[in-house]
Parts: C-alpha cells; sequence; structure tokens
C-alpha cells in the first residue's frame, strides 16, 4: 500500500529533499528553526542542516524579504516562509516592486530563484488579520508565479517544481489542510517517497462530470468535492478542476470543461470584488467558442467585509459546502 | 599622493579618527575623471530634458560624485545597490556611459534595453543595480551579503540610501539584523539634508543620522563627502574592518546636492539663496580638484585637458544614444513570464 503523509509532512520532505539535492538552497522565516515553523512544516530541518541553512528570523518582513532578493542575486536560493500571508502586506514592496519586478526591470539580466511559502485561510476563527488567503493580490502583480496545493502529493511536488524553476514563486499552503492537530479538516494522502514534480501552470481534473463545473483551489476545491458528492444522487454530474496554479492559469483547460458542461461555478475563499471569479468570468466570456456553449456562471466567494471573528458570522461570509450546494440546487 | 583623511566614530564609541593613506596618484586621477564624466554628462542630459529629448525623471548625482568614486573603488571587489541617484555611483562601478545614456534615452542599447529607466538601472555583470524605492537598497545589498559570507565570494554587500531613507522601516530592521548576522555590508548614507523638499533634520531628533546605530550594535562613522581621495582613505580604512572584522558598518557622508530633487522641480523653490551658495562652495569637483592640484598629481592645464576630454565622451554617448533605436515593440511582453 503506497505510503500516506499530511500535507505538511509532504512540504517537509520536499524541503528536506531540496536542501539535500541543492547545497545553496537556504530556508529563513519566523519560528522556523527550533520550533519548525508554526505549522511544522520545517520541523526537524535545522537540526538536519544547520542554523546557516535553516534560519530563524526576526520579526521583520520588510528586511527578510528584501533580503530574499539580495541572497538570490548572490547566488544561493532562498525558500522563505512567511508566517501567515496577512502579514507578508507589511513587505509588499519587496515581493512587489522589488522581487516580482527586477527580472523585467532588468531587461532579463535578474533570474530569481526565490519562493516565499505561506499559510492562508480561515474557518478556525482567526479573524479578519489571519485568515486571507490573498489569492488574487499576489496574482494581481506581473513577475509572480503563484501556486496553491489541495493534496500533499501535489504540495510535494509542486514545492519541487518552484524550487528547482528559478524564478519568484509565492507558494501558498492552506492552513486547513495541513494536518496539523490544531487545524481540523487535513486528510493524508498517498506521496512518494523519492523527490519529483508537479509542473505548475496545469490544472487537474479532480472529479469528471458533465453537468456543471467548479473551478477552485486549495481548501476550496475540498468543499467543491462535498458538494459534488452531495448532489450526485439527484443525477447532477458535477465536474471540479483544481486550477493548482493560479499563475500561470491553465485558462485552456477551464474553457474545455466550461464548454463540456456549459455551467461554471467559481468557488474561491477570497474577496469576490477584483478576483478570481471575475477573472475566471472574462476569460470565458473573452473566447468565443467558450462564450457560445456557457448558459451558466456563478460565484461563491467573501463578500465585501473583512473576515469576522464569531463563528456564525465567519460561517456566513466564507464559501462553505452549503453555499455550493445552493447554487448547483438551482442549476439542476 | 598621500592622503590625510579624519572622521568621527559615532557608535559604538564615540571617537575622533584619523589616518594617512597612500593613494596611487593614476587612482586619484581616475576619480577626477569619473567625477568630471559624470557632471559633463548630466549637464547634456539636463539640456536634452529640457528639449524633452527623453521622458521620466531625472535626478542627478552632481554633488555626491566623491562618495561614489571613492567609496566604490574602496569596497571592491562588491556588489552595489544603488538609489534613484545612482548615475555617478554606475559610472564609478565601470557601467558604460554610452549603455547608461542610452537607458535613460529608453533605447534598446541600454543597460537595461530601455524597460528599466534612469531608477532602474541594472549592471550585473558589473555588480551593480538599482531600485527606485528609497531605502529598498538595504536590505538587497545585506541579502547580497549574506550570500557573499556563505559562499565566501571574497565580495562585500554596498548599499547607498539617502538622509531621507534612514527613515524607512525596511532600513531600521535591517540596521537590526546586519550585525547580528554578521554580514559583510557596507551602508554608504549620503546626507544632502533634504528628502526631496523636506529637512530630514526637522524630522529625527537623533543627530548625526548615523548615531541611531548605537541602538541597533551596528558601528558607525561620520565624516565630509567631498573629496574623492580623502572619501577612498575612510572607505578604505572602514572597508577593511568589515572584512577582518566579520562585521558591518554604516558611514554618513555629508555632501551637497547641487540640483533640485529632480529637474522639473527647481531647488530655488525651496533653498533660499545663501543656502545654495553655500552648497556650490562644497562642489566634490573643485574639492577634489584643489586636492590633486595640492598634491601635484594634476596641474590646472591637466585638469583642463581631463575636463575637455570627458566633455567629448560624454557627448559622444549622448549622440549615440539619441542616434540608438528604440526596442521593438514585442519586447513589452517578454521578461516577466
Amino acid at each position: 500500500m503506497a505510503r500516506e503523509l499530511y500535507l505538511y509532512e509532504a512540504l517537509n520532505e520536499a524541503l528536506a529533499q531540496r536542501l539535500t539535492e541543492d547545497d545553496r538552497t537556504i530556508l529563513l522565516g519566523e519560528d522556523i528553526g527550533r520550533m519548525g515553523g508554526a505549522f511544522w512544516v520545517t520541523k526537524g530541518l535545522q537540526e538536519r542542516f544547520g542554523v546557516e541553512r535553516v534560519r530563524d528570523t526576526p520579526i521583520s518582513e520588510s528586511a527578510f524579504l528584501g533580503m530574499a532578493v539580495g541572497i538570490a542575486l548572490g547566488g544561493l536560493h532562498p525558500i522563505v516562509e512567511v508566517q501567515l500571508a496577512d502579514v507578508a502586506l507589511v513587505a509588499l514592496d519587496a515581493i512587489v516592486n522589488e522581487l516580482a519586478k527586477l527580472r523585467y526591470m532588468s531587461g532579463g539580466q535578474a533570474n530569481l530563484p526565490v519562493v516565499i511559502r505561506a499559510p492562508v485561510g480561515g474557518y478556525y476563527g482567526d479573524a479578519a488579520q489571519h485568515s486571507q488567503t490573498l489569492y488574487a493580490t499576489f496574482s494581481h502583480f506581473p513577475g509572480l508565479a503563484v501556486v496553491v496545493p489541495s493534496d500533499p502529493f501535489d504540495a510535494k511536488g509542486l514545492l519541487l517544481s518552484a524550487a528547482r524553476g528559478g524564478r519568484p514563486v509565492v507558494f501558498l499552503e492552506h492552513k486547513q489542510l495541513y494536518g496539523v492537530p490544531f487545524m481540523q479538516y487535513g486528510t493524508k494522502g498517498a506521496v512518494p517517497e523519492e523527490p519529483y514534480t508537479v509542473p505548475l501552470g496545469a490544472a487537474k481534473v479532480v472529479r469528471p462530470g458533465s453537468s456543471a463545473t467548479i473551478v477552485s483551489v486549495g481548501y476550496g476545491v475540498h468543499l467543491a468535492l462535498e458538494a459534488a458528492q452531495e448532489l450526485s444522487d439527484s443525477g447532477f454530474d458535477v465536474e471540479v478542476v483544481d486550477l493548482r496554479c493560479l499563475k500561470p492559469l491553465d485558462v485552456a483547460a477551464v474553457r474545455r470543461s466550461a464548454e463540456k458542461t456549459g455551467r461554471v461555478l467559481v468557488v474561491d475563499e477570497d474577496y469576490s470584488s477584483y478576483g478570481l471569479s471575475g477573472e475566471i468570468a472574462a476569460l470565458l466570456l473573452e473566447h468565443e467558442p467558450t462564450r457560445a456553449r456557457l448558459r451558466s456562471f456563478a460565484r461563491v466567494a467573501i463578500p465585501d467585509v473583512p473576515i469576522p471573528f464569531s463563528e456564525p458570522l465567519e460561517e456566513a461570509v466564507l464559501p462553505s459546502t452549503a453555499r455550493v450546494v445552493e447554487v448547483l440546487r438551482r442549476w439542476t | 599622493m598621500q592622503v590625510r583623511c579624519s572622521y568621527l566614530q559615532v557608535s559604538p564609541e564615540v571617537e575622533s579618527h584619523s589616518a594617512s593613506r597612500e593613494i596611487a596618484d593614476d587612482r586619484a586621477r581616475a576619480y577626477l575623471r569619473t567625477m568630471l564624466l559624470c557632471r559633463a554628462l548630466e549637464t547634456g542630459l539636463t539640456e536634452a530634458y529640457g528639449r524633452v529629448e527623453f521622458r521620466g525623471e531625472l535626478h542627478l548625482s552632481a554633488g555626491h560624485e566623491a562618495v561614489a568614486a571613492g567609496v566604490v573603488d574602496a569596497a571592491e571587489p562588491c556588489f552595489v545597490v544603488g538609489t534613484h541617484r545612482s548615475h555617478a555611483v554606475a559610472l564609478s562601478k565601470g557601467v558604460d556611459p554610452t549603455a547608461l545614456a542610452a537607458e535613460i534615452y529608453g533605447r534598446d542599447s541600454g543597460v537595461c534595453h530601455g524597460k528599466g529607466g534612469h531608477m532602474h538601472l541594472t549592471a550585473l555583470d558589473r555588480g551593480f543595480l538599482t531600485t527606485g524605492i528609497v531605502g529598498a537598497t538595504v536590505p538587497i545589498a545585506a541579502g547580497y551579503a549574506l550570500s557573499a559570507r556563505q559562499l565566501n565570494l571574497g565580495r562585500i554587500g554596498v548599499a547607498f540610501l539617502g538622509d531621507g531613507a534612514m527613515n524607512q522601516g525596511a532600513v531600521l530592521e535591517t540596521l537590526n539584523l546586519a550585525p547580528a548576522w554578521k554580514l559583510p555590508l557596507l551602508l554608504v548614507v549620503e546626507n544632502n539634508e533634504l528628502a526631496f523638499s523636506t529637512r530630514t533634520a526637522d524630522l529625527s531628533s537623533i543627530r548625526p543620522l548615523a548615531a541611531r546605530c548605537r541602538g541597533f550594535g551596528m558601528d558607525a562613522y561620520v565624516a565630509d563627502g567631498t573629496d574623492a581621495t580623502v572619501v577612498w582613505a575612510i572607505a578604505a580604512e572602514i572597508v577593511h574592518r568589515i572584512r577582518a572584522g566579520g562585521k558591518p558598518a554604516l558611514i554618513e557622508f555629508q555632501v551637497p546636492r547641487l540640483s533640485g530633487h529632480l529637474e522639473v522641480v527647481d531647488f530655488e523653490e525651496y533653498l533660499a539663496e545663501e543656502e545654495k551658495r553655500r552648497r556650490v562652495a562644497q562642489d566634490p569637483l573643485g574639492r577634489t580638484e584643489e586636492s590633486l592640484l595640492r598634491a601635484g598629481v594634476l596641474d590646472r592645464a591637466g585638469i583642463e585637458a581631463l575636463t575637455s576630454e570627458v566633455k567629448e565622451e560624454a557627448e559622444r554617448a549622448l549622440e549615440a544614444a539619441r542616434a540608438a533605436p528604440f526596442p521593438d515593440v514585442t519586447s513589452a511582453t517578454t521578461d516577466s513570464e
């Protein structure tokens, strides 16, 4: 029987294998050393690879994310953990104005092999400043790849691809999927022991169907699968497309599924305004063959409010299986 | 020639230093040449800008040239991250003046093929880049220093920053971290007392700016930055300490900015005539020339010959830039995939 790991263990294995295969890779981040990271992803790595290669940073995101650019220019390959995606906003200049733009601004001179890893997402009562995914925020700026794994197998393969790719990547890991005991959801999945890669920019149909398409990433894929399962008895056959990467975005895969089913629902754990759902709608409408076959479009995303603390309020704004089912039932 | 220099250490202790160093005459002449070339190039650029021959902003190095020439040579081998005001640093780092001018003109033969422009000059083959975000130079150079130490590159990281940048969070965060990580890093503050139009002294109660390094355990020094040979001598002393001691340092050089913040806002708007005259009297070109004359490295005729030689070189660079083709528009969407 295939070996099964939690997602945080799969990421830990990817990092260990990258540190082993590439002696220029170093890890930086808050509490990643002795503690092994807030979500256990770097557990044991400092002990194994030393304090020079697995470095605890102060709570100075502007400094250490700005430094990542210089570290890459100097020849090391930094993989930087930001404790939560929300706090990366403190260092948006380093990420957006420096890291993302330098290759372009320099006319192609600067190749920056930098991976920024960040836990994202809500569903555990951490309120407005600690629950965001910021999927659209990171995907908005040119110059960054944005990756969101939804299961342990993809997590390991995508992280190795990101680390080997030689370009800036923002790697967003949903807290509910890690499998750490203080988050309720995470499940194990089969993960090969040897290093392998999953290419960036290739979506995956995780559930084939013909009645409607759900497009999502990360934890949203799991909500989509649950909803699809709930409707399966009624004969409404939902296809679920896991984008896996927000950038590069596998537009062809989304259009293919949309043309097959004629109905598209985007499940996005991010604000609905100016986000993934609007982007997908535009990409479907801009393409005449897809537009001709598209009968319905809907989105389940966060309304234009910060994420509230109280449990029923949080449930009211974050995407849920119930909200997904409600949309799909309208289409049956 | 023999160079005598004096400077004030302000962190960790307050202590006056003076030193005497021998500098090869050729190098002293080369500093003056680079400074004159930069001034000639910027004079030509300012005229061309007035004729709207290129677009964007234009921040001149005029007044800062001695710091660029002296520090860069003292710090080599090094990787330099410069500010929005970096023409002199670029030329001191060996960036080709024609490619520099062509970038400012947005031409394909520019150092960044026209994609960066005057504020985003990158020449990685020379170990040089700039960023237009005030203060962002510092963490980038610190990161380079970390790699340099870990990979034994034998290089140090150098960041230039202005007095205004000393109040940026990213800079203060790096002042904290660089000594803790013992980074081979030199921070060069070009203090021209003005952040655009605002007097830095009005907005900080700590003077000199470098004194705040005491709170971070970072070695820091203050010195005059108008004679390139003196700048070199001071920087050489401190770079030696960085290399030998395995720890970072900051030098705050006093320099006069001889122009507006950028060449559309004349600084008469916020500087009294008297202060403008004081600044002109501190022109590093004059100060460095005097120093070379005194040492007998050059005579008046020699300086005149050098001045007309670089004037021609600057004109050739500007003409070549003007004549060079723009990039093919298909390149607008490359280098970002």
